[in-house]
């Protein structure tokens, strides 16, 4: 699956979510989704790095240099109480949205 | 490598590594590179060669150029939130400093506000009537091809014109594309158990709705346009709608009764539209009413009017050409009649408000001057905290705040007192400009009842801006522009201070003295005009206008009985000393003109006179003095006497003296539009009595004075000698009603405010322009002492070291003043050129009363001297006190 198969609304989930464990660096971000999907869903650079900016200038997220594990300069994401906040409220949301989506695909199949 | 590879996707490299403009676009690439290389350590992890591995890293991100794109959109987006926040909060703690150092100095805020509130509610309240009266556009479609037309006398005067005429210039005209008559007369409304009353009615011809077009509350005037043929009805003035049918829109459609049968009410006319003026009800003319008797003569020029709309291509000028033409053809083909009269039109704009324009410009202009005065008033109390804040400023621009920023903070405040004045101002303005409706009278008046509305209350809102930035600005520029060390110790800033509040106190004085002289113009055309000989005394009497209806016309008999009665009842009433009627008062503006022929005064023109009935006791009771012979006796009011008495003015202009008794005269007709009153009266006169005027605002008129008992008129002013009043009124009202409970009731008033309706616009001018002035003065001398106070305090130091070297006080104070007594003499010599400057423009509104007078800008200037005496008295006496010892020491 094509990141851009990704709606930009759940990719922002998706990072918040990843980050509530952690801070991450965007490749880190990356390959955290990619190893939690089982290689399923792959995120695009191109729309991983504009996500992560947007989720930072809405307050979501905050962001400042740091050291990868391999000790390599990196800019470091954390979660802040808002994003944690509205992590929380997507999540719920989005679960029974999509579970009621899935119901009406299994149905029509 | 660069070279090698397409732009589009490849060389990443290149792009990525070539250094960034700016600084969000490096860091949005160092955190790009960042990545891949944590790619390249996995892949390499994972066994590619490091080569192979960078490669593959790069690929698999791909061009990153919109990725960087986006992400510079959102960083420069946030850029700019943090400036805009950065500068409301600069803002938001320059306020706070700002109301601080307001509240701090509460006098200095308190002073400039109320300055303020002077000058924008004064000028909020006459805009409002500006706005109102000038600015508002006409209430009908199309307003500016809208005109009047006009019969014109030998003299050139405009004059109503007659329906015959009317017909021929109609038939004639191809400038018109509609042209309308209007019969002035009245309907009588009969309302069950409110009884009759009387509607100021136009009866108008079938083109009236195409010629005017006006605005509508409710219904249509379609039906007008057959002339009423179809139906009987009638549209009411909004008014007249108010008055009698309660504002109800419910009832129109409904028939509303009238002594001369039904009318259905298809319309009503909106509450702004005013022409003509007296109109309460409109109804089509239909021959054989009442109202089209006497019509068909072609000499009956009295009541009517016509307005027409120009056609699209028409001008008032080629309009008024063809009518010309039309009336030459007239005045040949009915000689009789028409010789020497022509035609013309006029725009229904400078009908409705030509009258006012000029006085309220005029105002507009004053009510500007003040607000100028209020605002260097402002300005130079401003001026004076800048620099007494020097210290304050100065460590602010020192610890780098930069200037723009202190002249902000300075501005700041001028804007905050500014719009606290304009709130208030506002406020002054609701409260007065009812009260200014009533003193306009005419279309003010007509105009409604004026309230400050949303638009009035923006226009309030921007001259307060405009008001505290232009009284901010000259002290912000000398706040921002003078350094520290110059602040601290005193030097050139203060000087410049000080100049500056003496050009603003020169200016104040200017306009002062200009403000001052046109009042006293004002005051002295009021004065002239109300001083005026009337020849006749208004005060303690009350008059009712009363119109006999259809039956009385035709029957002399009936009205001299009715006439008779009513003048005894009213006579007899307790609270009444004396009553009499006369058809058309001496002041109240109207009247009746008739051809007049003496024996022996075979001249090519005859002279008109004005034409009074009088009751018995009428000379007595308006006490219009005897010249010679002998006013009525009893005798005289017996059918058979032919004995009239003539005014100073008809005896001159009808024999060329006053030794006219016993002379003989014709009187052709008196009302062309009744058969009643065609036939010639032969006259004698017996006495000769003081000139009265038609109104204040005109000159005596030839009078001829005749019995009414002989001549019984169908109209009359009931004149009784009693206070006006609620017992005067119900005196009126209980005679008319006691001789014919039919009888329509009209106002009942004082005759001497009847009488001076038509000075009512001088009086407004000259009292609201002495308003203004007072309040100039009152400003001028808050700021000549402002500016004297502030001149004292800023030279103490210099004063002291004065006094200590020997000066006297008198000199040293006398000193220091210099500068501020000669801008108020500069001022004051500025004035005198602005008050002549201003002459051409007020020449207009005067009567009798030379525009340019030395003596009005004299008493102007020595006006303004005495203010400058009054204001400056205090702080001299302070500078002459000054204690060298104390001053030094501190």
């Amino acid at each position: 699956m094509g990141a851009s198969d990704i709606v930009s609304g759940t990719l922002e989930l998706l990072v918040l979510q990843v980050l509530a464990d952690r801070p991450l660096h965007g490749y880190a971000i990356g390959q955290e989704i990619k190893r939690q999907s089982a290689d399923v869903l792959r995120i695009g650079e191109n729309v991983l790095y504009p996500a992560l900016h947007r989720l930072e200038d809405r307050g979501d997220l905050s962001a400042k240099w740091g050291r990868t594990p391999r000790g390599r300069e990196a800019k470091i994401y954390t979660l802040r109480a808002q994003g944690r906040r509205r992590l929380e409220r997507d999540r719920e949301r989005w679960l029974s949205r999509s579970d009621a989506a899935t119901q009406i695909l299994r149905g029509a199949s | 490598m660069a070279e090698s590879v397409g732009r589009g996707h490849a060389d990443p490299a290149g792009r990525i590594l070539s250094p960034g403009p700016r600084g969000p676009d490096r860091d949005h690439r160092r955190e790009i590179e960042a990545h891949i290389a944590e790619r390249v350590d996995d892949l390499v992890a994972g066994g590619l060669d490091r080569t192979e591995a960078e490669r593959r890293a790069r690929t698999e991100f791909g061009d990153p150029g919109p990725a960087l794109d986006e992400m510079r959109r959102i960083a420069e987006r946030r850029l700019r939130r943090r400036r805009l926040l950065r500068a409301l909060d600069e803002l938001r703690i320059d306020l706070s400093t700002a109301l601080r150092s307001l509240r701090r100095h509460p006098l200095h805020a308190i002073a400039v506000v109320l300055t303020l509130a002077l000058g924008i509610g004064a000028t909020t309240t006459l805009f409002t009537v500006v706005d109102r009266v000038l600015l508002r556009s006409l209430p009908y479609a199309d307003a500016n091809r809208i005109a009047t037309v006009w019969s014109v006398d030998s003299q050139g005067r405009n004059t109503s014109l007659s329906l015959p005429d009317f017909f021929d210039l109609r038939a004639g005209s191809g400038a018109f594309e509609s042209l309308a008559f209007i019969r002035g007369g009245s309907l009588t409304r009969l309302d069950g158990e409110r009884g009759a009353s009387r509607l100021g009615t136009a009866f108008v011809t079938e083109d009236f709705e195409a010629a005017l077009r006006p605005k509508l509350a409710y219904g249509s005037l379609s039906a007008f346009a057959d002339g009423g043929v179809s139906e009987a009805i009638v549209a009411l003035s909004y008014d007249a709608f108010l008055r009698h049918l309660g504002g109800d829109p419910g009832r129109v459609g409904e028939v509303l009764s009238f002594r001369d049968g039904g009318r259905r009410l298809v319309a009503v006319l909106a509450p702004e539209v005013e022409y003509p003026l007296w109109a309460d009800a409109y109804t089509p003319l239909r021959e054989g009413d009442a109202e089209w008797v006497g019509l068909s003569a072609r000499d009956y020029r009295l009541d009517n009017r016509a307005v027409g709309r120009l056609s699209r291509g028409a001008t008032l000028a080629s309009a008024r050409a063809e009518l010309l033409g039309i009336a030459e053809r007239l005045a040949r083909a009915y000689p009789d009649t028409n010789r020497e009269w022509g035609a013309t039109a006029e725009p229904l704009r400078d009908l409705l408000v030509g009258d006012q324009e000029t006085s309220l410009w005029v105002l507009l202009a004053a009510v500007g001057g003040l607000l100028a005065i209020a605002v260097a008033n402002a300005a130079g109390l401003a001026v004076s905290r800048v620099m007494s804040r020097g210290r304050e400023l100065g460590v602010r621009a020192s610890l780098g705040m930069p200037a723009g920023r202190i002249a902000r903070l300075v501005a700041l405040e001028s804007v905050l007192l500014s719009l606290v004045g304009g709130a208030l101002g506002t406020a002054v303005a609701l409260a007065a400009t009812p009260r200014l409706t009533e003193g306009a009278g005419g279309t003010v008046q007509a105009a409604g009842t004026l309230g400050v509305d949303a638009r009035i209350a923006a226009v309030a809102l921007l001259i307060s801006i405009v008001v505290g930035l232009a009284a901010g600005a000259l002290p912000a520029l000398l706040g921002s522009r003078t350094t520290l060390t110059q602040r601290i110790r005193r030097g050139d800033s203060s000087r410049a201070a000080e100049r500056t509040r003496a050009i603003l106190v020169g200016t104040q004085v200017a306009l002062s003295v200009g403000l001052v002289a046109t009042t006293v113009l004002f005051a002295r055309s009021l004065s002239t005009l109300q001083s005026v000989e009337t020849g006749v005394e208004t005060e303690g009497l009350t008059v009712s206008r009363l119109t006999l209806p259809s039956e009385y016309h035709g029957v002399p008999e009936r009205r001299r009985v009715l006439w008779d009665d009513l003048v005894r009842r009213l006579g007899d009433d307790s609270a009444v000393e004396a009553a009499t009627v006369v058809n058309h008062a001496p002041l109240v503006g109207t009247g009746v003109l008739s051809p007049a022929r003496v024996e022996g005064g075979g001249g090519e023109v005859v002279p008109s006179v004005w034409l009074r009935m009088t009751g018995e006791r009428f000379f007595d009771i308006a006490d219009i003095e005897l010249l010679s012979g002998r006013v009525f006796g009893s005798l005289d009011h017996a059918e058979e006497s032919d004995g009239v008495v003539v005014s100073a003015a008809a005896a001159r202009s009808l024999w060329g003296g006053v030794e006219v008794l016993g002379k003989r005269l014709t009187l052709e007709r008196q009302l062309a539009s009744d058969p009643d009153f065609q036939s010639p009266i032969e006259a004698t006169v017996i006495g000769v009595v003081e000139d009265t005027r038609a109104q204040l605002r005109g000159e005596a008129v030839p009078a001829v004075y005749l019995p009414m008992r002989v001549h019984p008129w169908t109209s009359a002013y009931l004149i009784a000698r009693a206070p006006p009043g609620p017992r005067t009124e119900e005196a009126v009202r209980s005679a008319i009603l006691s001789v014919d409970p039919t009888l329509p009731i009209g106002e009942i008033r004082a005759y001497s405010d009847l009488a001076t309706r038509s000075i009512q616009r001088d009086r407004f001018v000259a009292s609201l322009s002495s308003t203004f002035a007072a309040l100039a003065l009152l400003l001028a001398w808050v700021g000549i002492y402002g500016a004297m106070t502030f001149a004292v305090q800023r030279s103490s130091r210099s004063l002291a070291i004065r006094i200590a070297l020997g000066s006297t006080s008198r000199q040293a104070s006398g000193a220091a003043l210099r500068p501020t007594l000669l801008a108020i003499a500069a001022g004051a010599l500025t004035g005198a050129g602005l008050a002549a400057a201003l002459a051409p423009l007020t020449a207009a509104l005067l009567v009798d009363t030379a525009p340019l007078d030395p003596q009005a800008i004299g008493i102007g200037v020595a006006t303004i001297a005495a203010v400058a005496l009054a204001a400056g008295w205090l702080p001299a006496r302070r500078a002459a006190r000054t204690d060298p010892v104390e001053v030094l020491r501190d």
